[in-house]
């Protein structure tokens, strides 16, 4: 758990870094918003007030320009796909070229080893991989688990609700709660209670 | 999923699953073993090659004439059974079964024990003009009272020993 | 849409419109389901029937190798195609007005790969040794050929099946988790599974985007190659009408082409049927007709290329093929997919019938028609005349291979039934995302 920090000072990471999320159930505050632009406001203001970790739900893919304000920006997920397609074409190659050099029948006065057919496994084995490499890498990434979302979450979020979830040293709940609701909040939970 | 419907289901999928995965490798293992230790198809008479080939020393050529010249390896003829058996324990009982078969002018039914994919066309004659003994791809049928398939004649089988020896490994020589 | 709501307003309607699509259905769905259960059943008969019996009651013999059965699958993997250019080829090209319909054409494409790869196995003369086609260590000491355009074939349709699939089931989950927090009891616990705790936060935002983006950069070369591989199978060869360099493009529009045409004729029943005339509008459908006509376009210049091309090449195989695909036995069909292909869709130059549903549907169905005829004057006719006029014959389906043929699209429309009605058939948070752009 992450106290509030009282000062300025605790600058979001470089976008593109993104350690490991803080696990979800640890959040103490979280706000309603009806307006896209009513979160916007909402995060600022939190940041400014000195929070490190927040989070932010909504029903849509969030846009660009809140990003930027967030701890956390941008995705490392494409790496992940390159590595796989580098994986997949490695692997189409060498099935072609290994499985004709260790079970060759040689037939039709053809070399065994003939890079152009092979580039068509090739190439398929690198989409391959590299999507399944891509979904793997963002069930990773994104916790992706078979199971009900936690107790703290909104169905309003998937609707048309946007959702600010705050990390507080308890005893500043109130005063965030006031912060939030001052920001344009529909309706502040107490996650705990949740 | 809640967390009380997956608490409530689960032990039900456990269990259904474990039970399922048990009885199915209970099942795979007996199939293997079962495959393993079969005898070999049963025949009309309990013929025996130890007793032929291996304690009276007859040729495999003497009964099947033609592996030498033929796709197929021939199965004798009643006749030649009662070659010898006319004077060789005419009464036993099995030996009878080749009377009555001689009488009605008729083969008797063995049961194929060798088997080949339709789609293999296989020929005795080469094999055997190349000089490659039965057994090897027969097994040690001199020393079997009941003879089974020594070998599951996969490609993999024919193929291996092809390379070994030279033989022509296109398609066509064996798919035609 | 109207401008002037606040925009969470229109979210929370969008949200209605489409899951209200998936409450209880009436009986005229359960009949409808049963009837097509029916036909798929007489198919699987059929199938049946062919395995105990064997290949002999298919029609296919010599000369003609390849019949109905490959014709149906280079039609209905041709249909897979226009889903993956609506998802991800105009989504990189940020084509607005896919945003509405990509769900339905994402889910055709699956539904057509999943009806087109029964194809090669009922093609199969020994169903049961189908595993000899998988590459893995094996007692025949024998790896499929990697040489052999038909085994390219299988690496290809494999993968396109699994990444749009992915692509498919991807873009479902923000929407199965708004579905999830709509419903109750065992459906919640099914859609909560399938949402796989999806929970709106932006921490899967981020990167469900990137994995959105990497998705559609993967499927675009994809789509481009499948079908290129499918023709490969044919131009590969030596005979006269398959081997030439135009089929991977040829194929590539003509797939589109088909595709779409189906794309239209799936969505005009299915939006009244789940009232969503609000969501997908004649707006689209229109666009949609513009891309036919350009696809339509090439389709023309692409036979009269072929066409021309055996007449310029001086090869006297090639000529008397053609003149012989023009006039000869199959002649019917050959002008009838020229009718249906090229001049039907010119027809949509005009706004009066591009912007009528009844003329839409009619001109989509002929065109579905159109395609499948050129299949299989492709597929026919090539193996029915070729170099030696010894060899020459015809062929016609027979009522297994017709029987199968019509089955395959009952399970083809039971498959897209069975999505429309429990699987949010169209894009919820894409369609918020552009409210609020």
């Amino acid at each position: 758990m992450t106290p509030t920090r009282p000062d300025n000072e605790a600058a979001p990471g470089p976008a593109g870094e993104c350690p490991a999320p803080p696990r979800t159930g640890h959040w103490q505050l979280c706000a309603e918003f009806d307006s896209a632009e009513a979160l916007h406001h909402a995060v600022l203001q939190v940041r400014d007030a000195g929070a490190r970790e927040y989070e932010v739900c909504s029903p849509v893919l969030t846009h660009e320009s809140l990003e930027a304000h967030m701890p956390r920006a941008g995705s490392r997920l494409h790496y992940i796909s390159a590595f796989g397609g580098i994986t997949g074409v490695s692997v189409g190659l060498a099935m072609c070229v290994l499985s004709s050099l260790l079970y060759g029948l040689w037939t039709g006065g053809k070399p065994p080893v003939n890079l152009v057919p092979f580039v068509v496994v090739g190439f398929e084995c690198t989409i391959l991989f590299a999507a399944l490499f891509t979904v793997a890498g963002l069930v990773y990434f994104a916790r992706l688990k078979p199971l009900a979302p936690p107790p703290d979450y909104r169905p309003g979020f998937s609707n048309d609700r946007y959702g600010l979830y705050v990390q507080c040293e308890p005893a500043r709940k109130p005063a965030v709660a006031e912060l939030l609701r001052a920001a344009g909040a529909t309706e502040v939970i107490d996650c705990d209670a949740a | 999923m809640d967390p009380e419907f997956i608490a409530r289901w689960l032990p039900w999928l456990r269990r259904i699953l474990g039970t399922s995965g048990a009885l199915l490798g209970v099942a795979g293992v007996a199939v293997l073993v079962g495959m393993r230790l079969h005898p070999g198809p049963t025949q009309p008479i309990p013929f025996s090659h130890r007793l032929h080939a291996e304690l009276k020393g007859i040729s495999c050529l003497f009964c099947h004439s033609e592996v030498d010249r033929s796709a197929h390896p021939g199965m004798p003829p009643v006749e030649k059974c009662l070659l010898c058996h006319n004077v060789i324990i005419p009464e036993f009982e099995p030996i009878q079964v080749l009377h009555q078969a001689k009488r009605e002018g008729k083969g008797v039914p063995w049961n194929r024990v060798n088997v080949v994919p339709d789609f293999v066309f296989f020929n005795h004659q080469i094999h055997v003009a190349r000089g490659f003994d039965c057994g090897q791809c027969h097994g040690d049928i001199r020393n079997m009272d009941r003879v089974k398939q020594e070998h599951r004649f996969t490609m993999g089988f024919c193929v291996d020993c092809h390379k070994a020896n030279q033989g022509p490994t296109n398609c066509q020589a064996c798919h035609r | 849409m109207a401008t002037a709501e606040k925009e969470t307003v229109i979210y929370a309607k969008i949200n209605e419109e489409v899951i209200q699509s998936l409450e209880r259905p009436t009986w005229r769905y359960w009949l409808l389901i049963g009837s097509l259960l029916g036909v798929i059943g007489l198919g699987a008969l059929a199938y049946f029937y062919q395995v105990m019996v064997g290949m002999g009651v298919a029609n296919i013999n010599h000369p003609v190798g390849w019949g109905v059965y490959i014709v149906n699958f280079v039609f209905w993997v041709g249909i897979a195609h226009s889903g993956t250019l609506i998802s991800a080829i105009l989504y990189l090209f940020r084509v607005r007005w896919r945003t509405a319909i990509y769900r339905a054409a994402e889910a055709m494409t699956v539904f057509a790969v999943m009806t087109a790869g029964l194809f090669p196995l009922i093609h199969l003369g020994r169903v049961w040794v189908m595993y000899w086609l998988l590459p893995y260590p094996n007692t025949r000491h024998l790896w499929p050929n990697f040489k052999s355009p038909l085994v390219w074939d299988v690496v290809a349709v494999t993968t396109y099946f699994t990444v749009s699939f992915l692509f498919f089931y991807l873009g479902l989950i923000p929407d199965i988790a708004a579905v999830r927090d709509r419903s109750t009891g065992l459906r919640r616990q099914i859609y909560g599974a399938l949402a796989l705790g999806w929970q709106n936060r932006y921490e899967q935002w981020r990167h469900y985007a990137r994995a959105y983006v990497a998705l559609a950069c993967l499927a675009t070369p994809l789509v481009i190659s499948v079908h290129s591989v499918v023709s490969w199978d044919f131009a590969m060869s030596i005979l006269p009408g398959w081997h030439t360099t135009i089929f991977p493009p040829y194929f590539v529009a003509g797939a589109i082409h088909s595709g779409l045409a189906m794309v239209i004729t799936l969505l005009v029943p299915i939006r009244v049927w789940l009232r969503l005339q609000r969501l997908v509008t004649l707006e689209h459908f229109e666009n949609m007709a513009k891309m036919l006509i350009f696809t339509g376009l090439i389709m023309t210049y692409s036979y009269a290329t072929e066409a021309f091309t055996s007449y310029y090449s001086g090869n006297h195989f090639e000529t008397s093929f053609s003149t012989w695909r023009a006039t000869g036995t199959y002649a019917p069909l050959f002008w009838g997919m020229v009718v249906c292909n090229c001049l039907a869709p010119m027809l949509l130059f005009w706004k009066r019938v591009r912007t009528s549903i009844p003329w839409l549907l009619a001109i989509s169905i002929a065109i579905n028609i159109g395609m499948w005829l050129e299949r299989f004057v492709l597929i026919v006719t090539s193996t029915a005349h070729d170099f030696l006029p010894s060899s020459w014959g015809t062929y016609t389906p027979s009522p297994v291979e017709i029987i199968i043929t019509i089955a395959s699209f009952a399970w083809f429309a039971f498959l897209f039934l069975l999505f429309a009605k429990h699987l949010p058939a169209v894009a919820i948070s894409e369609m918020k995302e552009q409210v609020a752009e």
